[in-house]
């Protein structure tokens, strides 16, 4: 990237802290002044309850960005995890035009309606990719690696023979389909 | 005036300005971050001002990653040439007087399984994942003789028992019966 005209751009963003300092203070402050606006914590300007108190949230959206951009860490862990976020949305967004290319183009192409019965199914996997994804920001899977990778493929046996152990005595002692059927 | 135009040199200079690797994942994240932002309204209505500025960091911080730009430059041409693929597969359906404009049921269930292989395959390709597998992991040609074995005997027992519906059951025949229904509907 670098040497490039847009690159060199980048590199001198980079240099003056624009990613360090200005991006993640601009992230969360407008976060923080957002949900300030839509939750309406510190009362209202008018007896309606429609304007809110704008410079009182601009002010404690202000005062926590700064601290924000103080810590480190945190700062480290916002810059690694948003672009995999994004990456995981481009994935996720490639996957819904892939299915949509067979479904029909007379009504806007909605998965849930489509696939029902798959949105919990989605909403954990989600989660668990979000939490990975933070995990992985805050160096905490590294030995969760190092331990899968040192795990041997004994080990690695054993696991799938008492999973399909577990399975085969799920499979014979639990209830049949035409008896939960019936329940 | 347009005698000396070479489009490859275009592209070239385009490339050396760092058009791909800067401006068009800067775009595309901007983008698809505003797109659904709008759509959810997380923040509440008419709140572009707020989507703008998520947008532009998340499209500023990603556009940073050297790393995951590589991946994506890598990933979306696969997705393309999957979609590509996909499209062919439905002409060729349509050739032989399928519809193609509105799937359901078992195919449009087999449509998403694929959807589903080819994009994590093409994702975890271009992360260079497939080739890090823990050495204890990685298939020699034995493990891929036994697991062939394996699957061919699961197959036939699903055949074998399928075939045969049991009560409020479909049998493997009428499953390949509805992938028929479902493509001619």
């Amino acid at each position: 990237m670098s040497g490039t005209l847009f690159g060199n751009a980048i590199e001198f963003l980079q240099q003056i802290g624009f990613f360090d300092v200005v991006l993640p203070f601009l992230l969360v402050f407008t976060i923080f002044f957002a949900i300030l606006e839509k939750t309406k914590i510190f009362g209202t300007e008018d007896k309606e309850g429609l304007i809110p108190k704008k410079n009182l949230n601009a002010m404690v959206a202000f005062v926590v960005a700064f601290f924000v951009i103080t810590a480190k860490e945190i700062v480290a862990s916002i810059q690694t995890s948003l672009p995999i976020v994004a990456l995981v949305l481009i994935a996720v967004i490639s996957f819904l035009m892939l299915v949509g290319t067979f479904a029909g183009s007379k009504e806007e192409f909605n998965f849930i309606k489509m696939f029902e019965g798959t949105k919990g199914v989605i909403a954990g996997i989600f989660l668990v990719v979000l939490v990975l994804i933070f995990f992985q920001s805050f160096g905490w899977l590294t030995p969760f690696w190092s331990y899968i990778n040192g795990i041997g493929t004994q080990n690695f046996i054993l696991g799938i023979f008492v999973l399909a152990i577990v399975g085969i005595i799920f499979y014979v002692v639990g209830p049949s389909p035409g008896k939960k059927k019936e329940e | 005036m347009f005698e000396g135009v070479d489009l490859n040199t275009v592209m070239a200079s385009l490339e050396s300005i760092g058009f791909y690797d800067v401006a068009l994942p800067f775009l595309l994240v901007f983008t698809i971050f505003f797109a659904i932002l709008q759509k959810v309204s997380l923040f509440g209505n008419d709140k572009n001002n707020i989507n703008v500025v998520i947008s532009l960091v998340a499209a500023f911080l990603f556009v940073r990653t050297t790393v995951l730009v590589i991946i994506m430059n890598t990933f979306l041409p696969q997705v393309s040439f999957l979609a590509i693929a996909m499209i062919l597969f439905l002409i060729l359906i349509s050739i032989v007087g399928g519809k193609t404009d509105e799937w359901k049921g078992a195919p449009m269930g087999i449509a998403f399984v694929v959807a589903l292989i080819g994009i994590v395959l093409s994702f975890l390709s271009s992360a260079g994942y497939l080739s890090q597998w823990p050495e204890w992991l990685q298939l020699t040609k034995y493990d891929l003789n036994l697991f062939i074995f394996i699957g061919l005997v699961v197959l036939f027992i699903v055949i074998v028992t399928g075939g045969v519906p049991a009560a409020g059951k479909k049998s493997t025949l009428d499953i390949f019966k509805e992938l028929g229904e479902g493509v001619k509907k």
